[in-house]
């Protein structure tokens, strides 16, 4: 499990970062199941147990929650990946690419908690978890998790156009940022 | 060959073999398998693709034991193998609630001439029946591609398939001799393909 080679939970200023727990789950969903932040989420769960079992072990294992003085006010995903590589040299990108993402309460909005929480993130994956790659990807309308990228140092790789379908608005345009350690680093 | 699967495959539901002005274009066979290792394992060729193939029986072992043979076609000129493209189905990413509306909506297009080829155009014929194939064929609405960023050769076809580069990922994929490299990712939809003169 990725989370289970660091040490928990991670603090920063106002904020605990901690893999979820079962327990954490239904402050989650009630969360995620809101119609004004399931908009740019890949699902809108609308039944907590249906939610729980399509989320399943490996969606739990990709979370973690921010903890706002012992409130859970929202989620953070990490996806560790291989990098893309050659097969000759397939083992040196093993794990060396992290997929991340973000939801947080309407409720805790305006007040920086998801910059301050994923910039710890970054931090967790290129100095703990040795990832050499962070990719970000938003819907291309989905404006302040866009400035969130930015706010990180991300970069603008590419924008699709029409490439995803969204349940309101048809097919769409997705953007993708990222980030190399190299650059985070510098 | 294969994975068997019960379902059709986009090969199935297409009619063989598609010709072009100079080519022929037709879903590989195993008679075929000398002529492509010849070419794919040539180092300049072999610069270029996932990985390099030396030894003949792992080749075959590894192109039998895959899907290549539902996603590779042969391209001949003059009744010769001068290349092979793929052409995959891929599901389109959706929100979960529209998941079924997006699959088998895209696909995946590639293509290898022999060198010996090079500099006649035969990349850029066959890639051009590609889309066809993908629009008109089957009803896709969006085609893609993917190459290295320093494969000149592959992007110039892009280029002239009228396939926009959408996205540039920075050092994303490892090369073997190369190290961290660029990618690029190109994409047409159906409305856009449809709209460019003959």
């Amino acid at each position: 499990m990725t989370f289970d080679r660091l040490s928990w939970p991670r603090r920063t200023e106002r904020l605990t970062l901690r893999p979820a727990e079962t327990p954490d789950l239904p402050a989650v969903f009630a969360i995620r199941s809101r119609k004004e932040v399931a908009e740019w989420m890949p699902n809108h769960p609308t039944s907590y147990d249906e939610w729980l079992l399509k989320l399943g072990p490996v969606g739990v294992d990709r979370m973690l929650v921010i903890d706002l003085y012992g409130v859970v006010i929202g989620d953070l995903y990490l996806h560790v990946v291989d990098g893309w590589a050659q097969a000759e040299v397939k083992e040196v990108a093993t794990r060396a690419q992290a997929e991340i993402g973000w939801c947080l309460s309407p409720d805790h909005q305006g007040h920086g908690y998801v910059t301050e929480a994923t910039t710890e993130l970054v931090r967790l994956c290129f100095e703990d978890l040795g990832v050499r790659r962070l990719v970000a990807n938003a819907f291309a309308d989905n404006v302040p998790s866009l400035r969130v990228m930015e706010r990180l140092g991300m970069v603008c790789e590419g924008r699709f156009r029409s490439e995803s379908l969204h349940r309101d608005h048809g097919w769409v345009d997705g953007i993708t940022y990222a980030l190399l350690r190299a650059d985070w680093e510098g | 060959m294969g994975e068997s699967s019960s379902e059709v495959t986009p090969f199935q539901r297409l009619s063989w073999p598609v010709r072009t002005d100079r080519l022929l274009i037709r879903p590989i066979e195993p008679p075929d398998l000398p002529a492509i290792f010849a070419i794919r394992s040539q180092a300049e060729v072999a610069m270029w693709l996932s990985g390099t193939v030396t030894d003949y029986d792992a080749f075959v072992e590894e192109w039998t034991t895959s899907d290549r043979f539902d996603t590779t076609l042969v391209v001949e000129l003059g009744g010769k193998v001068v290349g092979d493209v793929f052409l995959r189905a891929t599901d389109a990413w959706s929100q979960r609630e529209t998941r079924d509306q997006a699959r088998g909506t895209q696909g995946d297009i590639g293509w290898l001439v022999d060198p010996a080829y090079a500099g006649q155009g035969i990349a850029t014929e066959a890639a051009r029946a590609l889309l066809a194939l993908c629009f008109d064929g089957l009803g896709m609405r969006r085609v893609t591609a993917a190459a290295f960023a320093d494969n000149t050769a592959s992007l110039r076809v892009m280029e002239k398939l009228g396939m926009r580069e959408e996205g540039r990922g920075v050092r994303e994929a490892l090369h073997r001799d190369r190290g961290w490299v660029d990618g690029v990712n190109a994409a047409l939809l159906a409305d856009e393909w449809r709209s460019i003169p003959d």
